[in-house]
């Protein structure tokens, strides 16, 4: 158990000194270790990524997406997605990447619009155009945009619009920022909550212990979604987005801390009786240092794997709320409310491509799911 | 002489089965029940018995890393005996720089995350006991005295094996230099062949240093080499005590000659007796009335079930919790 044949770590550094070779395992740190252990798993390496890239695109959403969420490109309703070239109907390559022009025509039996691909004329992309306005974040002004059309009477809509002829791409980036978001908000607020609690319950014990594990039973009693329901439905219509946007992320949180201060309770209760913790009391070390030089390190491992854990059930949580009309709401995108919009049988079948925020649930809470097998598994890097 | 240890009727009661809405406890453990014991300055005292037995309760009461329920432990310190049960917190701290422990899982008692050189050194930075420098070099003589190289120091405990990772532990016991150890079965996890290392590495350093152990085993073979005395505890009490000699040619409490027979080839011509087996030991929990060992003991009296024998000097230096003990003649391991 204590050997250090690792798959990475049997590299030796070949220094041998007196009868004792020195592994590079051996002085690495718990960190290190953790890591090398980690990026063995293929999957949790891709599922991280998956999520970073999610991450970064989405919170430069403003940059990254050519149109803001709200914008609407009027004669390209309910259009499908743009399919982008290299190249072209005679078969020659363009360097830059370009889409056929649409052209509306109104369709004589059914009289509605209908765009129709015009295969002669190109649209080229460019990349970092000067567009539409926007605030990056609320706080500056610019113009700038990773990639885009020249020409602003042409448009660029790669996943298509939805019935009012908003930009899907760009719609899915800023939902991406917001599910994300009260994602890492929601369990931060649970964390907090849950060391605060969980540790006065597990590190005082006695009297306080029991008030606070009733307190947790009878939180945990209560059946989850009619309870998120109730308050997420009693939240006043009138409030602003952003209100209600922090609203149901601390409700999402106030649930989900039950389960992280009951993990932390255990832990520290469970390390107060670790050998070496006992040793360090009997080498003369204070509470404090005891807590933060030896209880806490081992802990924290565990706690990340259990915030990576909780991640996407809150995702998912603000997702359902929203995908019933309880969540979020215009003008704030989030998967939830972009699935709400996709909700009749008509724009199923008509536009699936309104589905695709569902796609990226599900991505993000599997990439969720990887990452934390990986990271429960490098947690303890001591076992094979 | 006066002893270096003083305990009188010790008990540790635990809490066990709570319920209720404040988790009130519904029961009670009491893992060491009414121990006395004198541990002398230089001499190593064996503590042996069952899982479950209680030693590590004790040893761990005795530094009060487990505050006793009742009772008391003295430390003779510069002629005058300290009360443990007096000291406040840090108080028990400065007291600990003089009374040290072993444990028992060399994998659970060095933190993953501290190098030796962390490890070993800890209790003289949180001591200030010096610079730096004298730290460091203090940390690479006692390494050194434990058997560890000084390139071995910037390693993390999973670079050792269990062997070494208890030398460690041991060096970081001594780096106070303290004049008592605790030792909780220091080799019950080690491979046999490393056994005798650490068995002999504590021999050594007693001594150089003069120091004063109280050996905890749970089989009598163990402590056969490293122990002058040796109590043999059964359900929280001692039910024998007396010099290891004695207590392998004549004991005198029933349980200490099941123990002997469960003691592998130690004289392969003997007529072994039934070795005790662990399904019938009672719930130390509820442990039987009388003499707590009289459902498992073969000279069992009506008697013995309802009356506690106590813990007596039967012949000089040789105590014996037994209604029988003068009459009855047992079988030692060596005849
Ligand atoms: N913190 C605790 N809470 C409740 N019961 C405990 C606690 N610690 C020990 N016990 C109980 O006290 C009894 C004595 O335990 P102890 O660990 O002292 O035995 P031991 O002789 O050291 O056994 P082993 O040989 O297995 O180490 C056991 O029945 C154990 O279950
Ligand atoms: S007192 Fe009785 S039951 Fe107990 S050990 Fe002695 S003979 Fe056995
Ligand atoms: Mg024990």
């Amino acid at each position: 158990m204590s050997t250090t044949t690792t798959a990475t770590g049997t590299l030796s550094v070949g220094v041998a000194t007196r009868e004792t070779k020195v592994k590079r395992t051996d002085t690495a740190t718990h960190w290190q270790l953790m890591w090398w252990k980690f990026r063995n798993h293929k999957m949790a390496l891709l599922g991280g990524s998956i999520l970073a890239i999610m991450a970064i695109l989405s919170l430069f959403a403003e940059f990254v997406g050519p149109y803001t969420p709200q914008e609407r490109t009027a004669k390209y309703a309910q259009g499908r997605p743009m399919g982008f070239h290299f190249i072209d109907a005679e078969n020659s390559f363009h360097l830059r990447p370009f889409v056929y022009a649409r052209v509306a025509k109104r369709n004589k039996v059914t009289l509605r619009m209908e765009t129709t691909v015009d295969k002669t004329e190109m649209w080229p992309i460019s990349f970092f155009v000067r567009a539409d306005k926007y605030k990056m974040w609320g706080l500056f002004e610019s113009d700038l945009h990773l990639f885009g059309l020249e020409n602003n009477r042409h448009f660029l809509h790669l996943l298509g619009t939805d019935q009012l002829g908003r930009d899907m791409f760009s719609r899915v980036l800023y939902a991406t920022r917001t599910s994300l978001s009260i994602g890492a908000i929601g369990v931060g607020l649970a964390f907090l909550l849950g060391i605060t609690l969980g540790g006065i319950a597990g590190y005082f014990g006695g009297m306080v212990d029991g008030v606070i594990m009733r307190l947790i039973e009878f939180i945990r009693s209560i059946p989850t979604l009619p309870l998120w329901l109730a308050l997420a439905a009693a939240l006043p219509r009138e409030w602003t987005a952003l209100q209600v946007y922090l609203s149901i992320t601390a409700i999402l949180a106030l649930i989900g801390w039950t389960h992280l201060a009951r993990r932390v309770r255990g832990k520290l209760l469970a390390l107060r009786e670790e050998e070496f913790v006992l040793a360090a009391r009997l080498s003369g070390c204070s509470h404090a240092r005891i807590v933060t030089r030896h209880m806490l390190p081992s802990f924290m491992s565990y706690m990340i794997v259990d915030l990576t854990i909780s991640f996407p059930y809150i995702i998912m949580a603000e997702t359902a709320l929203s995908f019933l009309g309880l969540g979020m709401r215009e003008p704030i995108v989030s998967w939830g409310v972009l699935l709400y919009s996709a909700q009749n049988i008509r724009s199923m079948v008509l536009m699936p491509w309104l589905l695709i925020p569902g796609l990226v649930v599900i991505i993000a809470v599997i990439a969720f799911n990887f990452l934390g097998d990986g990271m429960r598994d490098a947690a303890d890097p001591y076992t094979k | 002489m006066e002893p270096l240890i003083k305990i009188r009727d010790l008990d540790v009661t635990f809490p066990i089965g709570k319920s209720g809405f404040f988790g009130k406890p519904t029961a009670y453990l009491q893992a060491v029940s009414g121990i006395s014991l004198d541990i002398h300055k230089r001499e190593t005292l064996g503590l042996v018995g069952e899982s479950g037995s209680g030693k590590t309760t004790l040893g761990r009461a005795i530094l009060h890393l487990e505050k006793p329920t009742r009772g008391k432990v003295e430390l003779r310190l510069d002629d005058e005996y300290v009360d443990l049960e007096d000291l406040n917190t840090k108080e028990l701290r400065k007291i600990w720089r003089h009374m040290q422990m072993v444990f028992q899982d060399p994998y659970a008692s060095l933190n993953p995350r501290m190098t030796v050189r962390e490890i070993i050194a800890e209790p003289l930075v949180v001591n200030r006991k010096g610079n730096k420098n004298d730290i460091l070099e203090k940390v690479e003589k006692v390494a050194e005295m434990c058997g560890l190289q000084r390139d071995q120091l910037g390693r993390y405990p999973h670079a050792f094996s269990g062997g070494q990772r208890q030398r460690i532990a041991i060096a970081r016991a001594l780096a106070l230099m303290p004049q008592f150890i605790v030792s909780d079965e220091p080799v019950s996890a080690l491979d046999v062949s490393i056994q005798a290392q650490i068995l002999n590495l504590f021999k050594e350093l007693q001594n150089k240093l003069g120091l004063t152990y109280l050996f905890i085993a749970h089989d009598l073979a163990t402590v056969a080499h490293v122990c002058d005395r040796v109590a043999v505890m059964y359900l929280g009490q001692i039910v024998e005590l007396t010099e290891t000699e004695k207590i392998f040619y004549s004991p005198k409490h029933p349980y200490t000659e099941a123990l002997m027979s469960a003691i592998p080839d130690i004289d392969p011509d003997r007529k072994m007796n039934p070795v005790l087996s662990s399904g019938e030991r009672p719930n130390p929990a509820n442990p039987p009335s009388g003499c707590r060992f009289h459902t498992r003991c073969r000279y069992v009296e009506p008697h013995c079930k309802e009356v506690q024998p106590e813990l007596s000097e039967i012949v000089e230096g040789h105590f014996v919790a037994c209604h029988r003990a003068e009459s009855l003649t047992l079988q030692g391991a060596i005849e």
